[in-house]
Order: C-alpha cells, then sequence, then structure tokens
C-alpha cells in the first residue's frame, strides 16, 4: 500500500494542478464567451444533432 | 360496415423513405397487415432557461445543506475554500455538458459514453450513475430531517430551560432523521407510482423561495461577519488539513498518511465533489429548454453557476466564519444552515423565526430532491429498457395509473435499503454519494475526449482551449478537465472506503444485471420485431403527419393505453363511419426525465405490452369490420402529444378514456392548455372523454361557440320580441341582444371586476343546479359521426384567439 500510494502521488498530484490550471482557463474563457454570447443578440442558429 | 379503403390499400409496393435512418427501404407486397406509423421525434413542451434553471438548482442546491458540514468534518476548518473550488471547477464540468448537450440534446451519461466507448462502458457509467441518483434519494430525505429533528431539540431544550421541565424532550437525530426521510421516500414513491406531473412551475416556485432565504442568508450573514470582525477560514494548504479517521480511508494506518502534502490537497477536493452533486441534471433538462436552445442552455448554466456558487459556496464560507468552532461540526454538521441562522447577530426572537423559515425551505428543497432522484433514476432505467438492455418485465405499466411502477418500486425499494442499512447517518450516505457523482462525471468526461476524434463534425459549442497544430487540434480545456475528474475519482477510490466498497458493489451488480438482462432480451426482442413486422406493415417517421398515415382532414384519433379495456376504441368504432372519416389509434411511448429526445428508427424496440396493445387494437376495429391507423408517438407529456398529433394530423376528434387519476373536466382542462401552447397554425376539435360503461362527455378545444341551452334561446327570443317593440328597434336581431349583453358585461368587469365575477358566480350555480351533473356536456351525435369541425374543417386565424375551454 505504501508504494502504491507514493506511485499513485507521483502521478496523480502534478496531473491533478495542471488539470486544474488548465480548468481555471477553462472557467474564465468560458464565462467571458457565455456572456459575450448571451448579451448579444439572438441568432437562430440551433445545435446541429446526431 | 365495409371499407373500401382499406381494401384499396392493400397489394400494394411501397418505397417509403425511412428518415432517421436516412435510408431507402423498399417494402414488398403485403397482405392483410395494418399500417403502423412510428414517429420518431419525441413531442415536448418546452421551457425557458429560467425553468429549465430552477429544475437543476432544486437538485444542485440542496446539496448546499449537507455539502459544507460533511466537508469540514472530513478535511477540517478549511473545507469551504474547496466548497468554492468545487464550485469554481463546477462550471469546467458544465461546460463539458454543454459541449455534449450541443452534440445530442439530451447529452446525458448513457448517450454520449454508448456512442463513444461502446455499450459495455454505457452500462458501467450508468451503474455509476444509478449509484448516485439512487443515493440523491436519501441524502436528501435524511438532511431533511436532519433540519427538522435539529430545530425540535433545540426548541425543546430551550423551552423545558425556560418553563422548568423535569424533562426534556429529545429525539435521537440519525434514528428520527431516517424515519422522516422514509415517510418522504414513501410519499413520493406513491405519487410517482400514481404518476406525478412533473412541474417546472413547482421547481420554480421553490427556487423563489428559496431564493429569499439564500439573499437573507448573504446579507445577514455579511452583515454578522463585519459586525463581529469574523476571520476567514484557513488557506487550503497541505499544513491546515486535519483529515478525520474516516476520510482517511484506506490510507488510515499507513506512513503515508503522515506526510499527504499536496497529496492532501487532492484528497480535500476530493471529500467536496459532494458539492457539486446534479450537475447531470443539466443534460436531462436540455431537452426541455426553448428556442434558441442553445443561448439559453448556457443562460441556464450561467444561472446556475452564480446561484451554487453564492449558495453553497459563500454560506459554507459564512457557515464557518460565524458559528463557533465548538459547536460547529459537533452540534450542526448535518444542519449547518440552521447553525448558521441560530449564530446571527440579532435578537434571538429573530433568529428562531429564521431558522424555522430555514427548515421550512429545507424540507421544500430537500423533499424535492427525493422526488427528482426517483423521477431521475427511473427516467435512467426507463431509457436503457427502451434500448433493451433492462427486461421489458420492468417496462409494463401500471394497471391502474399507467405508470412504470415495477421501476418506481425498485428504485425506492433501494433508496428505502440504503437509509435502513445506513441508520440515517448522513456521513455515511455522503461518502458513498460521493462516488457515484465523481465517477458519472469521469466517464461523460472521457466520452466526451474521444468523442473529439471520433465526431469530427461541427458542434453548437467546444469546451475552449484548443489547440491547432496543423490538421490535429489538441482539446488542452477538455484534456484539463479530465484529468482533475480521474485523477480525483482514483483518489477518492482510495480515501472513502465506505464509498469505494459499496459503489463498486452496487455498481458491479446493477452491470451484471443489465449485462444478463441485455442478453436475455436479445433474443426475445428480435422476436417481438419479427412478430410486429409479420402483423404489421412498420413504417418510422420523423414526424407525424396525414401523408405518413395516408388519411384525409378530419380523422379521429383514439387513444389507447391498456389492451384489456379498449372501450375508447369501441365506442369511437362504433360512432365513426371510417368511409368518410379515418380513424387513427394513438399509443404514446412515454418518455421520462431520462427519456431520449429522439428515438432512432432503428433502435425502436416494441414491447410485448405494445405488442398486445397493437393486436388488440387491430382485433377490436376487425370485429367492427373497419379499418385502422396505428400510430406510436414518443411523448414527453401525454396531453401535450396528444394535441401536437391531433395538429399535426388536422384532426376533427380526440377520443380518450376516463383517466383512473383525473375526471374527465380535468382531463379537457389539460387538454385545453396544452392546445393552448401550441403555435400558430392550429385547429380546434372535438375532445370526447368515454367512461368505462360507454357514456360519453364532449368538450370543444379551442375558440368555439358555446352550447346555447334552450331555455336561454327562449330568453333570447323572448328580448327580441319586448324589445323589437320599442320606436325604432325594427331591425333589431337576435344576435343584437347577445352583442349588447357582452358589450354590458366587459364593460361591467372592467369597472368593477369583483361584483361581475360574484355575479357570474351565482349564474353559474343556478344553470349547474337547473341542468343537473354532466347533463350539459352531452353532444347529440348525428350520422357525420365525432367532430363538430369535420364538416367544414378549417385553422384559426390565430388573431382572436380567445381562451381554450371546455364546455
Amino acid at each position: 500500500m505504501e508504494t502504491l500510494t507514493h506511485i499513485l502521488s507521483a502521478v496523480l498530484v502534478p496531473l491533478f494542478f495542471a488539470g486544474m490550471v488548465g480548468s481555471l482557463f477553462v472557467v474564465i474563457s468560458t464565462i467571458v464567451r457565455d456572456l459575450q454570447e448571451i448579451f448579444t443578440t439572438d441568432e437562430d442558429i440551433d445545435s446541429p444533432d446526431l | 360496415m365495409s371499407d373500401g379503403s382499406f381494401r384499396g390499400r392493400k397489394y400494394r409496393w411501397r418505397v417509403r423513405s425511412i428518415m432517421a435512418a436516412g435510408k431507402q427501404t423498399i417494402v414488398p407486397p403485403q397482405s392483410n397487415r395494418v399500417r403502423l406509423v412510428v414517429a420518431s421525434s419525441v413531442m415536448l413542451t418546452f421551457i425557458s432557461f429560467w425553468r429549465a434553471a430552477a429544475i437543476v438548482l432544486n437538485d444542485l442546491g440542496s446539496s448546499a445543506f449537507y455539502a459544507g458540514g460533511l466537508a469540514e468534518e472530513a478535511v477540517g476548518k478549511a473545507a469551504p475554500w474547496f466548497i468554492l473550488g468545487v464550485m469554481v471547477f463546477a462550471y469546467a464540468v458544465r461546460a463539458v455538458y454543454v459541449e455534449s448537450c450541443s452534440m445530442f440534446t439530451r447529452g446525458g451519461v448513457y448517450r454520449i459514453v454508448k456512442e463513444a466507448l461502446g455499450g459495455t462502458f454505457a452500462k458501467v457509467s450508468v451503474s455509476a450513475l444509478m449509484f448516485d441518483y439512487v443515493l440523491t434519494g436519501p441524502i436528501s430525505g435524511v438532511s431533511a430531517g436532519q433540519y427538522i429533528i435539529g430545530m425540535f431539540n433545540d426548541l425543546a431544550a430551550y423551552y423545558a430551560l425556560r418553563f422548568h421541565w423535569a424533562v426534556v424532550p429529545h429525539l435521537r437525530p440519525d434514528f428520527s432523521s431516517a424515519g422522516i426521510a422514509i415517510l418522504i421516500t414513501l410519499y413520493f414513491w406513491w405519487q410517482n407510482t400514481k404518476g406525478i406531473e412533473e412541474s417546472s412551475e413547482k421547481a420554480l416556485n421553490i427556487m423563489k423561495i428559496t431564493t429569499v432565504m439564500v439573499v437573507i442568508l448573504l446579507a445577514w450573514g455579511i452583515f454578522t461577519v463585519v459586525h463581529r470582525g469574523a476571520e476567514l477560514p484557513p488557506l487550503p494548504i497541505p499544513s491546515n488539513l486535519h483529515f478525520s479517521s474516516d476520510a482517511l480511508g484506506f490510507l488510515k494506518g499507513t506512513r503515508f498518511a503522515a506526510s499527504l502534502g499536496l497529496f492532501g490537497v487532492l484528497m480535500a477536493f476530493g471529500h467536496s465533489v459532494l458539492a457539486m452533486s446534479g450537475e447531470e441534471s443539466l443534460a436531462q433538462v436540455n431537452r426541455e429548454i426553448e428556442h434558441p436552445k442553445l443561448k439559453n442552455l448556457k443562460r441556464a448554466a450561467l444561472v446556475i453557476a452564480v446561484y451554487s456558487f453564492m449558495f453553497t459556496g459563500v454560506c459554507s464560507m459564512l457557515a464557518v466564519m460565524i458559528i463557533p468552532d465548538s459547536v460547529r461540526v459537533h452540534v450542526y454538521r448535518d444542519n449547518l444552515i440552521a447553525g448558521m441562522a441560530m449564530h446571527m447577530a440579532g435578537p434571538e426572537i429573530l433568529r428562531i423565526i429564521f431558522r424555522g423559515f430555514v427548515v421550512v425551505v429545507g424540507f421544500l428543497i430537500l423533499g424535492g430532491a427525493v422526488n427528482t432522484a426517483i423521477v431521475g433514476s427511473t427516467g435512467v432505467l426507463m431509457r436503457i429498457a427502451e434500448d433493451g438492455v433492462l427486461a421489458d418485465w420492468f417496462r409494463k405499466p401500471q394497471r391502474k395509473y399507467g405508470t412504470s411502477y415495477r421501476i418506481i418500486n425498485l428504485v425506492a425499494g433501494m433508496q428505502l435499503l440504503v437509509i435502513v442499512l445506513t441508520h440515517g447517518n448522513v456521513l455515511i450516505i455522503g461518502e458513498a454519494y460521493a462516488f457515484g457523482v465523481i465517477w458519472s462525471f469521469t466517464f461523460n468526461a472521457l466520452a466526451m475526449l474521444v468523442l473529439r476524434w471520433k465526431f469530427r463534425g461541427e458542434r453548437g459549442s467546444k469546451v475552449p482551449l484548443n489547440l491547432r497544430i496543423g490538421k490535429t487540434e489538441i482539446p488542452l480545456g477538455l484534456i484539463s478537465v479530465f484529468l482533475v475528474l480521474l485523477s480525483t475519482a482514483i483518489v477518492n477510490l482510495f480515501t472513502k472506503s465506505v464509498a469505494t466498497i459499496s459503489g463498486v458493489i452496487f455498481a458491479g451488480a446493477f452491470f451484471v444485471v443489465f449485462t444478463l438482462s441485455e442478453r436475455n432480451n436479445k433474443k426475445r426482442h428480435d422476436m417481438t420485431t419479427r412478430q410486429m413486422r409479420e402483423h404489421f406493415q412498420l413504417e418510422h417517421q420523423d414526424t407525424v403527419g396525414r401523408d405518413a398515415l395516408e388519411i384525409r382532414p378530419g380523422a379521429v384519433v383514439v387513444t389507447m393505453r391498456d389492451s384489456a379495456t379498449p372501450f375508447a376504441l369501441k365506442w369511437a368504432l362504433t360512432h365513426t363511419n371510417t368511409d368518410e372519416q379515418d380513424l387513427v389509434v394513438l399509443a404514446a411511448r412515454m418518455m421520462g426525465a431520462g427519456g431520449p429526445e429522439y428515438v432512432d428508427a432503428s433502435e425502436q424496440l416494441f414491447s410485448e405490452h405494445e405488442q398486445m396493445l397493437f393486436t388488440k387494437a387491430v382485433s377490436v376495429a376487425e370485429s367492427f369490420g373497419k379499418h385502422i391507423s396505428l400510430l406510436v408517438v414518443p411523448a414527453g407529456d401525454i396531453f401535450a402529444a396528444l394535441v401536437q398529433t391531433a395538429n399535426s394530423l388536422d384532426a376533427a376528434a380526440v377520443i380518450s378514456g376516463l383517466s383512473s387519476k383525473l375526471t374527465a373536466e380535468e382531463q379537457a382542462y389539460h387538454v385545453g392548455q396544452a392546445w393552448e401552447a401550441l403555435p400558430e397554425p392550429k385547429r380546434q376539435f372535438t375532445f370526447y372523454v368515454i367512461k368505462p360503461d360507454g357514456e360519453s362527455l364532449s368538450f370543444h378545444i379551442g375558440p368555439h361557440a358555446p352550447a346555447i341551452q334552450p331555455n336561454e334561446v327562449q330568453l333570447v327570443h323572448r328580448l327580441w320580441l319586448n324589445l323589437r317593440r320599442a320606436p325604432g328597434m325594427h331591425d333589431l336581431h337576435h344576435s343584437d341582444i347577445i352583442t349588447y349583453a357582452l358589450t354590458r358585461m366587459a364593460a361591467d368587469f372592467a369597472q368593477n371586476k369583483q361584483d361581475t365575477l360574484k355575479g357570474l358566480q351565482r349564474c353559474i350555480e343556478e344553470v349547474s343546479t337547473r341542468r343537473g351533473l354532466g347533463s350539459s356536456h352531452y353532444e347529440e351525435m348525428d350520422e357525420t359521426g365525432p367532430g363538430y369541425a369535420v364538416r367544414t374543417p378549417q385553422r384559426s386565424s390565430g388573431t382572436k384567439d380567445t381562451k381554450s375551454n371546455s364546455d
């Protein structure tokens, strides 16, 4: 268990924090993009469906 | 009675386009087969983004009542920072759901994972989702109980001290809360068995009252913090994390647990993901959002994000700043918001009143979440049952109410079992709950990642941060979200021992049941499909229309739900001359909360129940010697589906059997309301409700001339005779008298609304006494058959629509 947790820690911690940084950018750009889209006039194009 | 049109349609080669599958099929000549048109588009009613947000927040917002306390118990006083972090990260998860919803209108886990990773992974992910849903009920119910019992015990102790009672009444919070959770679950089990009406109105009302509470909580909380000069919780750094023994899970006792470092931050985040439970509801509600769908979905997502950040995130922060350390976790862990109310700055009586308000709001929103859990899990199981993954046995409708009662029983049974097994321990349920939440999100993100390569078509929306190198696009944003979810899910496996064991057993059991059930079903469904093809001429159509059924305008639509009680169809066949009026038997496939928005022709499986229904309809029609057409429409709301179908077919009459839970008048009212919601152009029709004894009641749907009784005609005539004698009244007509009376009434109503209403009420009472119950609703049948508009079919102009009614 000790070895496994050390390996997991070594792998998961960098992945988690890298993911967090990327997610923060996602959140910021999504909010900016959504606000821009929401407060502009309605365009009548809807989402495609598979 | 002969039916020439039916004979004329026999023995014909037909080339029909299967729109859903996008290919042509040549149907060889078939004899004696009745045409069965299966529509693919679900008949839905659409809601605004506010209502959509309210539905999601009923689930997501309810976690504010317990997530903060559970997180602090696990990781210590720094917990609110992690809750805030989870609420910010939730917006990135929401971006993944928005992308999936822009590709599939109902972009839930099952559909996305099946599309990306195949059936096996879809079954695994839906098993995790079921674990999430099944536990939503118990945790919400028990939490509601904790707020009620907490208040009862505190008030009892307060009054015992004040009035020197010898014995202080005290209820055990866990057992008593479990009892309340059982009662709430049983209540909603019964409501769902009867067929609860899904109402965005109720969700919106609950969110309105919750918003009042949140505004008071934030304003009063901030005032208290400023007034007392309270400090922020310790920063979320490894040295400030103090994990409870349970929160270490399988790491307990290891040397690694003594020096967790940054791994501790990851663990603490994992213990706080509960705060974003309910996110999946966004994908479910998407199909009901009105046009422009994607834009409104984003609006709803933003409303949800701001609301949940302020409610769950900021309130958790304020709770730590306001409630003293000595009682916060010890006394108020399971009813943190009640603790906040009791420790605000201000008079005690105001705090007690506000706590009472918090308990009422908590009961409403948490009770609603219990219902959402039953509806959601029933919907998911129905969805996979429609895919043939769950045995047909589960799809059999309840005899009286027509609901999928076996699935509802299964879900409610599992929820009750969880409550009993955990004795209402919020901590255990919460820990297990997080397992389902994080794994269903992880599967969804993984599937979306795979679809970035597998599906290269256009999307309405994309998770941002996409790096383009040549022709290759690297979805950095989506990868980031997936990495956070995956690493958290893996860490939770080690730190949430109860969740891991129970989650793996539960999800594993469900996976085995789904796999065996699917294998068993395959043979049976193949046989059913073969039999259906032998007996019926199956036609798959994208939308419902007269062309598909080859019927004339002014047809009669008959609804049929149970093969054992075809009295409405028999009545319709008795009163319809099918040489002159076509008769369409309509069977609605109810799509629950988790149902698909579009049922691909190739995916449609007929249950044995449906097969029996159609066979019975045909045999009844044959016994009358009359021709019928069969139509199956997927529906979200039965009344909306009924009027949409009637309108699409240009039908003159709709005939239904009497509902087991609604009166004929109530049925007509709902049909009328659904008709009002229809967009123009729309035509009026007559709605007939047939009682089991054959008695019929008719209601005109849409604007129409009122049914005037003979005595009322007499009154108009007498007035005309008297008035015409007056000078200058030679040109008076009967219609002038009615016009004058109506104009006067409109003027009276504008001047004195209440008096007019009272007078009208008296008139209604007098008329009802005179007429006798229901007698005015009979409509004399003439040789033209059902449907007053059949002789002069016309569409309403749409300029002078009045309130739809039934008289």
